[in-house]
């Protein structure tokens, strides 16, 4: 078996670009070089192992900034969100009944004065009437009368 | 187990029912109370809880149902006229409950039996009863003599509340447990809390004060 590469017919005239894209196969004996090069670790012209990667190589080093302001972002639109749900501005308006003293934000002059008391008090007590039939449901399915 | 259920709680949440407006439940509720609860079951009841959940849920579904009748209102068909379902039950339940007064002294038993009437001591303490249980069937009694005119239960549970006077309660505090049979109190221990409490509120109205002894003044 030829080792050698066997360029195209007519390849002569590109025999200089072949021999700049090999250009160890003209140096066999120096294989025996390259371990010995390798293990004792003077080549300065191979590739490093992967435990010769200098400890202060960053892999953010190419876009530290980018990477770094978008977590900065993440973090103070969730505190942002965290200090609206504090302060209650996702609740309904209707919730606020019983608390006054809250930002002038968080309800208009126009709400309040639109809030309906009973209404309020309405939908309160069909709250507590649906939970009521959701048990007196299961009690006529399952133990109906029969409780001693 | 009963063989045909009690149906506490079915009575315990008729005026709830109402007081929801509640009209299919309570028309459900109701066809119950018609066709299937009976007294007449040999079966040991305890004298105090048969009163105030059982007789007091029929009396409150019938003041509830005759005071306010637009509250859960049920179609007139379902209901045959001069139907008095409600106070019909309660009166055939208290006439087996009077059987728990029927001790030498007057005071309750602590539980009776349903089938017979007969009261049964307790099976603890003694066979003494709660004092709060005894002096605590004042309301439910005393509004059935109201509504039916029949004195004897008027007096049934006001004859307790003498008999208590009568041992003489010092500085207003009585022990927790009291016999049937003597109607004197047993140990000395006092507590306003259970065996205790409802004594003494028996006396925050003062229609219910010992006192106030015939309906009819």
């Amino acid at each position: 078996m030829s080792y050698a590469y066997v360029p195209p017919s007519g390849a002569t005239s590109d025999q200089s670009t072949w021999q700049h894209r090999k250009p160890n196969t003209g140096s066999q004996s120096s294989v025996a070089d390259k371990i010995n090069s390798i293990i004792s670790g003077k080549d300065n012209n191979g590739l490093p192992m992967y435990k010769d990667k200098p400890y202060n190589y960053s892999p953010t080093a190419k876009k530290p900034a980018f990477y770094r302001q978008r977590r900065l972002m993440l973090g103070l639109f969730t505190l942002l969100l965290w200090i609206l749900y504090w302060t209650g501005a996702f609740s309904k308006h209707e919730e606020h009944l019983d608390h006054p003293n809250k930002p002038w934000w968080a309800e208009s002059k126009a709400t309040r004065s639109s809030r309906d008391t009973a209404q309020l008090w309405s939908e309160r007590r069909d709250k507590v009437k649906d939970a009521y039939r959701i048990s007196w449901k299961a009690y006529e399915e399952h133990a109906w009368g029969r409780i001693v | 187990m009963v063989p045909n259920g009690m149906g506490w709680i079915i009575i315990d949440a008729l005026d709830t029912m109402m007081l929801m407006n509640l009209t299919t439940e309570l028309s459900h509720a109701r066809d119950w109370v018609a066709t299937n609860l009976t007294f007449e079951q040999d079966h040991d009841v305890n004298t105090f809880e048969t009163t105030i959940r059982m007789l007091g849920g029929l009396l409150s579904a019938h003041y509830l149902s005759t005071e306010f009748p637009n509250l859960a209102p049920l179609p007139a068909a379902d209901v045959p006229a001069g139907e008095d379902l409600y106070l019909e039950k309660a009166t055939d339940l208290a006439d087996r409950l009077l059987g728990a007064y029927e001790s030498s002294s007057g005071v309750p038993f602590a539980s009776i039996n349903l089938k017979t009437t007969k009261g049964i001591p307790s099976h603890d303490d003694g066979g003494a009863s709660s004092t709060a249980e005894a002096t605590s069937l004042q309301l439910e009694m005393k509004y059935l003599a109201k509504l039916t005119g029949e004195t004897h239960y008027w007096e049934a549970a006001e004859k307790v509340m003498q008999v208590v006077d009568d041992n003489g309660a010092r500085d207003g505090l009585l022990p927790i447990f009291i016999y049937a049979d003597q109607g004197n109190f047993r140990g000395e221990q006092i507590r306003l809390g259970s065996r205790g409490d409802s004594y003494y509120g028996t006396f925050s109205s003062p229609k219910m004060s010992p006192t106030t002894s015939n309906p009819h003044t």
